[in-house]
């Protein structure tokens, strides 16, 4: 109950402040649920016209129920599935999988497993032009205390991904992890 | 109507010029009635789609600043519609209902932009248009554009229209004066050279031309003048030579017939001098037979009285006159004297002309004629036969008849002594034919050239020596048996002679 009541009282937080004063990982989950909306899978990516949205959580789960707040019920018109995953492994059926801080020390075999068409990785991880060299496509970074995102778009391409070019427009770079 | 009338009397030139301009004038004007209508009636609509397409375009560009919350990007997409006329207000609002971004038309910063967007739609305001648009994604509500816009796209636009009017219009003005120039060239001036032209020809000139110049109207019109002059002087030239040729006949036809008629008159009585003339030369020429005939007639009697004068006087000398010689002498003497006036009665007789008609016969008048020339004839060894049938008998003049043939004779005459012809002959023949006397008088004289046989009756004409003849006795005595007795006188060559034929 006081977990539950923590969290209404979060939400409620999120609703009245100011969005800027949010906090960190509500941003984030925000900005999850944007990506979804934001980019465009290809066909091949689902099994059917009515299967899900899957949105996959590695290691450490650091939103509690932002991110099913956040995400909603539909993504278009796919209904949302969200899992928390402990291994990269059972991440075959994920669409997008944010990968955890928790999983920074591992993160290169990490990605070599997820690497795979149609799968968005998304990551705040300590070491993100080292996560987008090897694969990773969206990174956050914190400017100011301002948290901003970074594109790898040639990975997202390279994935069958297609990202709206206005989404570019307002991210940090576009070549994250390439040219350095 | 004065208008009208005013107008009425200007030149062609004006005219046209007045029709083009009013025209130009005129359909620019319903041109721009046409486009100003169009664009108050149909602006709304135009607003209302330019303003969705605006909105749309800006609310697709600005989802992902809503979204990332990204004010400032969010202010840069706003601002680009400094670009357009017709907004005047552009809002972006959070989903909240937070202003996120918002523009002012440079110019307008006096109005507010609205706390909070209202319902979603299209509406206007008085003369504003409202637009307000969810900014969504994939069904996903980010936040709300608010878009106002005013008309003054329309009157920019219609301010330009004007613009262009105004410079068409200078234009026109310029033109104008141009148009004039050439109109003047094309229409006027032709017109006007014909005009002139057609005043010389009412002034007489028929010589006046045209020149053509153009295959219009009024070329044609040129050209139907000129062929019309051309007609009328054409026209007025036969016309005026036809009088002449007229004027010319008539006169020469009068002057002819007058020459004619003096003409007929001076030949009438040259015809009548003439015939006096021949009937004085005839008579003296039968005068002049006559005296030679009786001078030969009178010859052998002369001789015989002188003998008897001279045997009265030798008797009486030798003594031997005795009363009955000098009785028979005397009565001798007498009868030969008594002989010789006979003679000269019988001449004188011969010719005078008859009277009146009367019934003779033709062999008494050849015997009265071969007997007064017979002694004559003889002395110049030229013989005369006469062969007489039917006895015929004629109604007419006895006297005259007689001297045609003492005529015949004396020519048959003429023509042996000047071809010297010996035993010269002279046959005559007298019978009856079809009821009608008729003599031939036929001599072996060697007849008439042919080429002149036609010519012999004609008056004057003679083959004779200088001084012989006088042409005049053949004429005469055709004009004794054709005119005076209704017969006919004619010629033709017979065996080495010429027989002529008298039928009465």
């Amino acid at each position: 109950m006081r977990r539950i009541a923590a969290v209404m009282g979060m939400l409620l937080l999120g609703y009245t402040t100011a969005y800027a004063e949010a906090t960190e990982y509500q941003v984030k989950a925000a900005m999850l649920a944007n990506f979804a909306i934001f980019v465009d899978w290809p066909p091949t990516a689902f099994s059917t016209a009515g299967s899900p949205f899957v949105a996959c959580v590695l290691g450490d789960d650091p939103f509690g129920r932002l991110l099913e707040h956040e995400l909603g019920e539909r993504v278009g018109s796919r209904p949302v599935e969200i899992r928390y995953l402990k291994k990269a492994d059972a991440a075959a059926e994920c669409h997008m999988v944010f990968i955890s801080r928790s999983e920074q020390h591992q993160l290169k075999p990490v990605l070599a497993s997820l690497r795979k068409t149609g799968t968005l990785i998304v990551s705040d991880a300590g070491d993100i032009s080292g996560f987008c060299r090897n694969g990773g496509m969206i990174g956050f970074v914190t400017e100011r205390g301002k948290v901003r995102f970074d594109l790898n778009a040639n990975a997202a391409a390279k994935a069958g991904l297609k990202i709206d070019s206005k989404l570019k427009r307002v991210s940090g770079s576009t070549e994250c992890g390439e040219g350095r | 109507m004065q208008a009208f009338r005013y107008v009425h009397n200007w030149p062609i030139q004006r005219k046209l010029l007045l029709i083009i301009l009013s025209t130009i004038v005129v359909s620019l004007l319903l041109v721009m009635a046409g486009i100003v209508s169009y664009e108050l009636v149909t602006y709304r609509n135009r607003l209302a789609q330019e303003m969705a397409k605006v909105g749309g375009f800006i609310a697709a560009n600005s989802a992902p600043t809503l979204a990332f919350d990204d004010a400032q990007t969010a202010q840069e997409i706003l601002n680009t519609l400094v670009g357009s006329q017709s907004v005047a207000v552009a809002a972006l609002y959070t989903t909240d209902g937070r202003i996120f971004a918002s523009y002012v038309r440079p110019g307008r910063q006096t109005v507010a932009v609205p706390p909070t967007p209202g319902p979603d739609g299209t509406r206007f305001v008085g003369r504003t248009l409202e637009l307000v648009s969810p900014v969504q994604k994939k069904g996903r509500r980010l936040g709300t554009l608010y878009l106002r816009a005013d008309r003054a796209t329309v009157y920019a636009r219609l301010a330009g229209y004007a613009g262009i009017l105004l410079v068409v219009y200078l234009a026109i003005g310029g033109g104008a004066f141009l148009l004039q120039r050439l109109l003047q060239r094309l229409v006027s001036e032709p017109l006007l050279r014909l005009s002139r032209t057609a005043e010389s020809i009412a002034g007489g000139d028929l010589t006046a031309h045209v020149p053509v110049e153009s295959a219009d109207e009024i070329g044609q019109l040129a050209g139907a003048f000129n062929h019309m002059t051309a007609e009328l002087a054409h026209s007025y030239a036969d016309l005026e030579m036809r009088v002449q040729e007229r004027t010319e006949k008539l006169t020469s036809a009068l002057q002819k017939l007058r020459t004619e008629t003096e003409e007929r008159i001076h030949a009438v009585e040259e015809l009548r001098k003439r015939e006096r003339l021949l009937i004085q030369q005839s008579r003296l020429a039968a005068m002049g037979e006559m005296l030679a005939n009786i001078s030969h007639q009178w010859r052998q009697p002369l001789n015989v009285l002188g003998l008897k004068v001279q045997e009265l006087g030798l008797t009486y000398k030798f003594g031997q006159l005795s009363e009955e010689l000098l009785d028979g002498n005397v009565a001798k003497a007498m009868e030969i004297i008594q002989h010789m006036s006979q003679t000269i009665n019988d001449f004188q007789e011969y010719l005078t002309p008859n009277k009146e008609k009367t019934r003779f016969s033709v062999d008494q008048v050849i015997a009265k004629t071969v007997s007064l020339i017979r002694e004559n004839f003889q002395n110049q060894n030229i013989g005369i036969k006469t062969i007489s049938a039917d006895d015929p008998q004629i109604t007419g003049f006895p006297n005259e008849y007689g001297q045609v043939l003492l005529n015949l004779f004396m020519n048959s005459r003429d023509a042996f002594l000047e071809r010297g012809i010996t035993e010269a002959q002279i046959t005559v023949r007298s019978w009856v034919e079809n009821e009608r006397a008729v003599i031939t008088i036929t001599d072996n004289a060697g007849g008439v050239k042919e080429e002149i046989l036609d010519k012999i009756f004609d008056a004057y004409f003679t083959t004779k020596e200088l001084g012989k003849g006088t042409g005049v006795g053949l004429f005469m005595s055709k004009n004794i048996i054709e005119q005076n007795m209704g017969g006919r006188l004619s010629v033709r060559n017979v065996n080495g002679g010429a027989e002529f034929k008298i039928e009465v």
